[in-house]
């Protein structure tokens, strides 16, 4: 970098050193990056919703948890009695037969307000508007995707790198550490955790919840998630460094007389990262994933905050009931978008980082 | 070498003490005790019926105390009755619980391995091409559907729409005859297979590709060309063996992991497997179901983990253990 | 490499199926439905055993229904109907007897009960007064973890004056003397339990537990509730003297029974024209549930199952292929507020009972709190929006009750008022339009109101409405959810603990007709003037959590006619002392009742008697004998 500049602002006055100097292996990652065209495309996509999510409140003339209830029940009541499939044009779209039991109340979920044009991708349950909610989702979703994968990778590489290079002892302890995590399962475990941190008697649950009020499932999710999926980095990284450590080009690093951090550093992990970053790509789809997991089984972020695994989780309720899969249909593709494009980038960083890739 | 992996195999027994001594002192301190589900479906409960039942089921003792009673009697094999199904908790679980799962996840991994392998393996031998992209994009779906969405929407398509397929359980009451129960069965199958293996499929064929692509470029792979031997040999014999070598980390990782993981499609498939009994056992405070299940699934990790060693020794011979 | 991982896997493979396979049975009858003159009913709760002594009313009362009847049982109109007695004992057909006073210490009341004379157990045997003394016995036995003795308890003594003739003696006020399920004081589910099958299985693990050393809870759940009668392991073990034999069970998926010719009810008409096996499938998840009825897979479903769906909806789907039925559920859903505040009295005397900060700074013990909060929530819409199909509620008594009072105070949705009465009580907008106040010892509170409750689709709607409308008022709401086995922990549930220190959620049982005596008062009375002990009902450390009362309400007047009610065997007058309860609750508001729950159940057309009616009915199954195809000739009995 700061070669780069000097170079930049010294313009012609030493030009054998801009000869001499090569594209460092960065600039050549990015030329490679940019050609990669999916890679980029995603990289924009995912750019786009970092920038919804995070001016989500100005970009939407609704509150995220606005219920435009009253236009939901009186719009359905002006029906006239038992003409629920009448034409009114908020009607729901299935044939309701007459039910005085059931007179002048809605069905749910109006999504039939979508087609009033008021709500672009229509509203929930309880009228409110669901591009609102899946951008306050976003927030937090891409929150805890990109806070637990993030510290999930750092842990794990750290973990798996120290475990695989220095062997011994410290291998054994990691390893062991890590068997021990990786054999406690995942789904339960959360059960007991997330009951142990609801339990006021538990100090740190009566701190978190004292400190963060309601938006504490956030935080306790991404520390769960964080603690429960460190490990396949780990146990992934020291696979790959044990095999590397016995390449050829590492004894010769050795034989050359390179210390042990060096090794690690110049050689062993520049030849892991690609995995490394692949392994942290999945991790962001993998936290989005688990969290949405986690709601359906009710344990996971809890209303009012929203997330796209909670919008989810709450629509599949409404799968059986006409018009709901659309409520469902948008948080899901936006977890899906978000993964994929995420993947993308993954793919176009381990082309441009692998440094015997060939394109 | 041998010496090693004796060590291994002897670490598990203190490593599976560790595990169980955190999980029964996670599952006390967790709010809730056994008698709480009595008193909710009962009015009427009393101090003294709280006091009576508490003693009886030796609840008013430290956790510590208890778990010291439990691992003496675990270690000779008798891990306390199911206090919910009032049959021994390790006959529940074995018995009613693990055929399912076994069935359901075995299928699931297998037919994921068989897919997976192959797939991954010519993406990468054909990398760029129409098939690589099609692969890749389908396993970009596979790995960001979350899996009980994509339960429901197969049970919303092939069940609710088209009737083609059973909406979830074991099997239909009343089917007889050897042929037509396994008719039944593979029927009921299809949707919870389909929906659990898509994650490991879509995974395992990324790791295959991106480790056949890494062992492509590679020089051995480069003079063995060179040597001119036939692209079949070079394929099966240099860059499959290496290849291979991260799936099967990860297929023995997921082995437990799906087995005590598949609790989203056992719930959306009715399918009374290990999951959903460890998830109830945690709910309903059932806490020796819970013990027996997830020591039981502790002891399988170790094992596969062990068995990752092993396999990564085999096929690595590049790895040594001293 | 791979042919050997694929050898193994497929081997594996293939024992498991095999090993899966080996646990089912063959010898069941092919197909469903009419043709095969049976029934699918769906349900979401599976029994954890079928023994009669303990469990949870939830999960076992339906399917047990099947296999067993208890001396009367409700029909869907709510007609208390003699099942394994002759006729239903009442005070005027000279059955009923009560001599002396509570106070006086002589209360006695004895109930005569004959058995009928073709009343037999499933396996042929007689069923007897042994068998009504023996399953007393067990009930009252120390080491028996049944799960609540109330009414055992008061059993004095059972005089068996022949093999089908016998009298009960208790010594205190049994309202609920002939009421099905438990409150006659015998077995927890189906009062009676056949002696022959369960006495040697009893005799054995009752010597074994008292052996030197042993741990008497797990050898009686071992040996005694896990015995085979109990799970349902030998089929043959399972006797009942419902209208079902007990033929198979796979746990986690279906329940079969199979008509027993010899049951003594019979339905109209010959009985093969009647189904002759009934299957009960069961589901974990709501959605499974309902994508197997309307794939048509189910014939019928339970009423638990569809808890919270549409019924409009679900009529529109099935069309005309299934009847929908609505009933109302006799749960009331209700806000209760934590009552923990300092400076309460109870009777004119000051009360020693647990302060929470929150509760106490909020004034959640001042009425008028709760006053304004129930008008600030829009309930109309609310009730329609949670749950389809529910009514709003204004008591803890629910409507069509001979106890609801009509002419309580509605509390319609008014902002103004709502507004006014905080403003009465000190609280004046601030920072962000919340409201805040200056406390005694001169703190500024801001108005933050915690809600906790369980997960459940209807709940978690509820808090995101009223997060809305209380922000109208300038409460800003502060909702968490605990899973169920959090949120009814002892721990969590009792509000004497603070864990939670606002407003709780969950639903409570709301008819006095013939429901057992603590849901008389919607679990809101607090002291027991008869016992020594202060504050029975009010759950807190001190009484291990015992009682129902979760909030901490304590009202002397209230509770004076509680046991009043109690004691009054006369139905109107003691509807008059429940309406005047209903005054004190309404205006006091010791919780904010929102709506009534209501449950649907469907029917595949042609299937006849598949009802439930009424809120006491308690199960659809109540008739299963009656089940029939029309296409098979059977007919609408009643």
């Amino acid at each position: 970098m700061t070669n780069r500049t000097v170079a930049a602002r010294s313009k012609a006055p030493i030009p054998e050193k801009v000869i001499e100097r090569n594209p460092s292996t960065w600039q050549l990652a990015w030329r490679r990056f940019r050609r990669h065209k999916l890679a980029m495309l995603g990289g924009t996509v995912v750019m786009l919703l970092l920038l919804a999510a995070i001016f989500a409140p100005w970009l939407t003339p609704y509150g995220f948890s606005y219920q435009n209830r009253q236009l939901l029940l009186r719009e359905c009541g002006e029906l006239p009695p038992g003409e629920f499939g009448s034409p009114h044009p908020c009607a729901p779209s299935v044939d309701i037969p007459s039910d005085p039991q059931l007179l002048g109340q809605c069905v749910r979920p109006a999504v039939l307000v979508w087609k009033c044009g008021m709500h672009p991708f229509g509203t929930d349950d309880l009228g409110r508007d669901i591009l609102t909610r899946v951008m306050q989702g976003g927030r937090v979703s891409l929150l805890v995707g990109f806070v637990a994968a993030l510290a999930a990778t750092l842990l794990g590489t750290l973990l798996g790198g120290i475990a695989a290079f220095l062997g011994g002892p410290v291998d054994a302890v990691i390893s062991r550490f890590t068997d021990i995590m990786l054999s406690l399962p995942t789904l339960p475990l959360l059960l007991i955790l997330t009951g142990l941190l609801a339990n006021q008697e538990v100090p740190l649950a009566a701190y978190l919840s004292q400190t963060l009020g309601p938006s504490k499932s956030i935080v306790v999710i991404i520390i769960v998630i964080i603690v429960l999926s460190w490990m396949s980095t780990t146990r992934l990284v020291r696979g790959e460094v044990l095999s590397l450590r016995s390449r050829e080009f590492v004894d010769a690093a050795r034989a050359s007389g390179a210390a042990t951090r060096h090794i690690l550093v110049r050689h062993l992990l520049p030849n892991a990262v690609h995995v490394i970053i692949v392994q942290a790509t999945l991790q962001v789809g993998e936290a989005i994933l688990i969290e949405s997991g986690l709601s359906f089984l009710g344990l996971g972020i809890q209303p009012p905050a929203v997330s796209w695994g909670n919008m989810l989780a709450r629509a599949q309720e409404f799968v059986f009931t006409p018009n709901g899969i659309y409520v469902a249909f948008f948080p899901g593709l936006f977890i899906f978008l978000t993964v994929l494009c995420f993947n993308f980038v993954g793919d176009g960083l381990r082309d441009a980082l692998d440094p015997r890739a060939k394109r | 070498m041998f010496a090693y992996l004796v060590r291994r195999a002897l670490q598990i027994i203190p490593t599976l003490f560790v595990i169980s001594v955190v999980i029964y002192a996670l599952l006390a301190l967790k709010p809730g005790d056994p008698i709480d589900e009595l008193r909710r479906g009962n009015p009427g409960f009393t101090a003294a019926d709280y006091d009576r039942l508490i003693k009886l089921y030796g609840l008013d003792k430290p956790w510590y105390v208890r778990y010291w009673y439990w691992v003496g009697r675990a270690a000779q094999g008798d891990f306390g009755p199911s206090r919910r199904f009032g049959m021994p908790a390790a006959q529940y679980v074995f018995q009613y619980r693990l055929p399912n799962t076994l069935l359901l996840s075995g299928l699931s991994l297998l037919i994921a391995f068989v897919i997976a392998v192959p797939t991954g393996m010519l993406s990468a031998l054909r990398q760029h091409s129409l098939f690589d992209y099609g692969v890749t994009f389908v396993n970009f779906i596979g790995v960001s559907i979350p899996i009980f969405w994509f339960g429901i929407m197969l049970m919303y398509i092939f069940s609710v729409q088209l009737r083609l397929l059973p909406a979830g359980s074991l099997q239909t009451p009343g089917i007889e005859g050897l042929w037509p129960i396994i008719v039944d069965r593979a029927r009921h199958l299809i949707l919870p297979v389909a929906a659990l293996s898509s994650l490991q499929m879509a995974s395992w064929t990324r790791f295959m590709r991106s480790s056949m692509l890494e062992i492509i470029n590679l020089d051995y792979i480069r003079t063995a060309r060179a040597k001119g031997l036939p692209e079949r040999l070079v394929t099966v014999r240099h860059t499959m063996r290496n290849a291979i070598l991260p799936i099967i980390t990860l297929v023995a990782l997921a082995i437990p992991t799906v087995m005590s993981g598949a609790v989203l499609t056992e719930t959306v498939f009715n399918w009374p497997g290990m999951g959903r009994a460890i998830f109830d056992a945690i709910v309903v405070n059932d806490f020796n179901v819970a013990m027996v299940s997830l020591m039981f699934i502790s002891l399988l990790v170790l094992l596969f983990n062990l068995l990752a060693d092993i396999i990564y020794v085999i096929v690595d011979p590049r790895i040594r253990y001293d | 490499m791979r042919k050997i991982t694929l050898a193994v896997l497929s081997l594996l493979l293939l024992v498991a199926m095999g090993w899966a396979d080996s646990s089912f049975s063959h010898q069941l009858s092919a197909r469903l439905g009419p043709q095969q003159n049976n029934i699918v009913i769906g349900a979401n709760q599976e029994p954890d055993q079928l023994n009669p002594w303990e469990g949870s009313a939830d999960t076992k009362e339906n399917v047990t229904a099947l296999f067993n009847i208890g001396l009367t049982y409700f029909d869907n109109e709510g007609n208390l109907l003699p099942g394994l007695a002759t006729e239903v004992p009442s005070t005027s057909n000279g059955r009923v007897r009560i001599s002396g006073t509570v106070e006086a210490g002589n209360f006695r009341q004895e109930v005569d009960w004959t058995l009928r004379d073709n009343a037999k157990w499933s396996d042929g045997v007689d069923i007897t007064t042994d068998d009504v003394l023996f399953t007393l016995e067990v009930q009252q036995h120390q080491l028996v973890p049944v799960s609540f003795r109330t009414f055992s308890n008061t059993i004095v003594e059972i005089k068996a004056k022949d093999k089908k003739n016998f009298t009960i003696a208790y010594n205190s006020p049994n309202l609920f003397f002939a009421s099905p399920t438990g409150r006659v004081g015998l077995a927890r589910f189906y009062d009676i339990a056949p002696k022959h099958v369960w006495e040697p299985i009893f005799r054995a693990a009752i010597a074994a537990a008292q052996a030197p050393g042993a741990d008497a809870a797990a050898v009686i759940q071992a040996q005694f509730l896990g015995a085979a009668p109990g799970s349902g392991t030998n089929p043959n073990a399972v006797v009942g003297s419902g209208p079902y034999k007990f033929a198979e069970w796979q746990r986690g998926q279906f329940i079969r029974g199979t008509r027993r010719v010899d049951f003594f009810l019979a339905p109209p008409g010959p009985a093969q024209n009647y189904v002759q096996e009934v299957i009960v499938r069961f589901f974990v998840a709501t959605e499974t549930l309902q994508a197997a009825i309307l794939s048509g897979e189910l014939d019928a479903s339970d009423d638990i199952g569809l808890a919270g769906v549409d019924p409009a909806v679900l009529r529109g789907q099935l069309g005309n292929t299934a009847n929908v039925e609505v009933s109302p559920s006799g749960f009331i859903e209700q806000l209760h507020f934590s009552q923990y505040v300092s400076g309460r009295t109870y009777g004119g005397q000051a009360i020693n009972l647990p302060v929470c900060q929150v509760a106490d700074d909020l004034l959640l013990g001042d009425p008028r709190t709760r006053q304004a909060i129930i008008q600030a929530i829009n309930r109309e819409t609310l009730a329609p929006t949670v749950f389809a199909g529910a009514i709003v509620s204004n008591s803890f008594v629910v409507r069509g009750d001979v106890g609801f009072n009509t002419e309580l105070n509605q509390y319609p949705y008014n902002l103004d008022a709502a507004k006014a009465l905080l403003a009465q009580l000190g609280w004046t907008p601030g920072p962000n339009g919340v409201l805040q106040r200056k406390t005694a010892d001169g703190r500024t509170v801001l108005f933050r109101l915690p809600h906790a409750t369980t997960p459940a689709g209807f709940r978690v709607r509820t808090q995101e409405i009223l997060q809305q409308d209380l922000v109208a008022v300038g409460i800003a709401y502060d909702p968490s959810n605990q899973p169920a086995s959090v949120l009814f922990s002892n721990e969590f549930i009792y509000g004497s603990n603070c864990n939670w220190q606002g407003i709780i959620e969950f639903a409570s049982a709301g008819g006095i007709g013939e429901v057992p005596a603590d849901e008389l008062s919607g679990e809101l009375w607090a002291d027991d003037p008869r016992s020594t002990a202060a504050f029975d009902n009010v759950g807190r450390p001190e009484n291990a959590f015992a009682g129902g009362n979760v909030g901490g309400w304590a009202n002397s007047e209230y509770d004076k006619l509680h046991f009043q009610a109690l004691s009054e065997f006369d139905i109107d007058k003691r509807a008059a002392i429940i309406r005047q309860m209903q005054v004190i609750y309404n205006t006091e508001l010791p919780s904010v009742p929102l709506y009534e729950r209501v449950e649907l159940i469907t029917a595949k057309a042609g299937l006849v008697n598949y009802t439930k009616g009424s809120a006491v009915t308690r199960t659809p199954f109540w008739n299963a004998w009656e089940w029939g195809w029309t296409q098979n000739g059977a007919v609408q009995a009643r």
